[in-house]
């Protein structure tokens, strides 16, 4: 695989995620023969994570590896041919890529810290957001249809997502003191 | 990013993984299941990767992300009654 310098942009040093999938998934010693081998190589080996729990068809391994543009095809062959000299040998174990990812070092970076639960609020933090009561935010919950739905109720009560509040509080029109009584 | 990493393990373990250091300085990862998942060099050339590497390999293993604030810590903490 030849990537050009047009599309590389120049950049240096490329981040190279190999996907290999296995059979069987490879147990711990396998697992640290191949991390043994990738050292070498600066490369990382994990086990694969589920895509769905439980999932058999999940089995396999990441190898992650930072180098130069030039070497960014290389590291899937290197990766494959890690992982069966050191574990394809009368175990059976057919590797197959199933996964290639190439990013800068900086959209790794912002990938792999990305959070992936949101800032959750209970109702005193809301309160203190919206800067109201605890009992204000209850009332709003119920009365209002544009206050944001719960993201789950816990025994302790219900708990919202910080973005959906601040969005609510964004298009809030507060209208201080006490309601209008309505004419008899 | 010695401390980076302490802090993965320290958040890692709160979660309910075990990680293990070995003699030459190895750190392992296993997932609450006891699972094998990945594993930290000693002296990384690159320890800025490898420590996403670990954050990428434990969070496609369940691992919850972000670890909560200090802030979010000390309430916790006194909310469970501990100083």
């Amino acid at each position: 695989m030849q990537l050009g310098d047009d599309i590389l942009g120049g950049r240096d040093h490329w981040v190279v995620r190999v996907t290999l999938a296995t059979m069987f998934p490879p147990n711990e010693r396998q697992l640290e023969a191949m991390a043994d081998a990738a050292d070498a190589h600066d490369m990382t080996v994990a086990a694969r994570g589920p895509i769905v729990d439980d999932a058999r068809d999940d089995a396999g391994m990441v190898f992650t590896a930072e180098v130069p543009a030039d070497e960014i095809g290389q590291v899937p062959g290197r990766a494959l041919a890690i992982a069966q000299e050191t574990c394809g040998y009368g175990i059976a174990m057919q590797v197959t890529l199933v996964d290639l990812r190439i990013c800068t070092a900086d959209v790794y970076e912002a990938e792999a810290l990305r959070p992936d639960t949101p800032e959750l609020l209970a109702a005193t933090d809301v309160a203190e957001l919206l800067g109201i009561s605890r009992q204000r935010v209850h009332q709003l919950h119920s009365e209002r249809a544009d206050f944001p739905a719960p993201y789950a109720r816990l025994g302790s009560g219900p708990i919202w997502t910080r973005p959906a509040i601040e969005a609510f509080d964004k298009r809030w029109t507060r209208k201080p003191g006490r309601p209008a009584r309505a004419a008899s | 990013m010695a401390d980076d990493i302490d802090k993965l393990i320290d958040w890692a373990r709160s979660q309910g993984w075990s990680i293990e250091v070995d003699a030459n300085g190895y750190r392992r990862f296993y997932a609450p299941d006891g699972s094998y998942v990945v594993r930290y060099p000693a002296t990384p050339s690159n320890p800025r990767r490898r420590l996403l590497d670990v954050v990428t390999a434990t969070r496609a293993h369940g691992l919850p992300w972000p670890p909560p604030s200090k802030k979010e810590q000390r309430a916790q903490r006194r909310k469970d009654g501990r100083k």
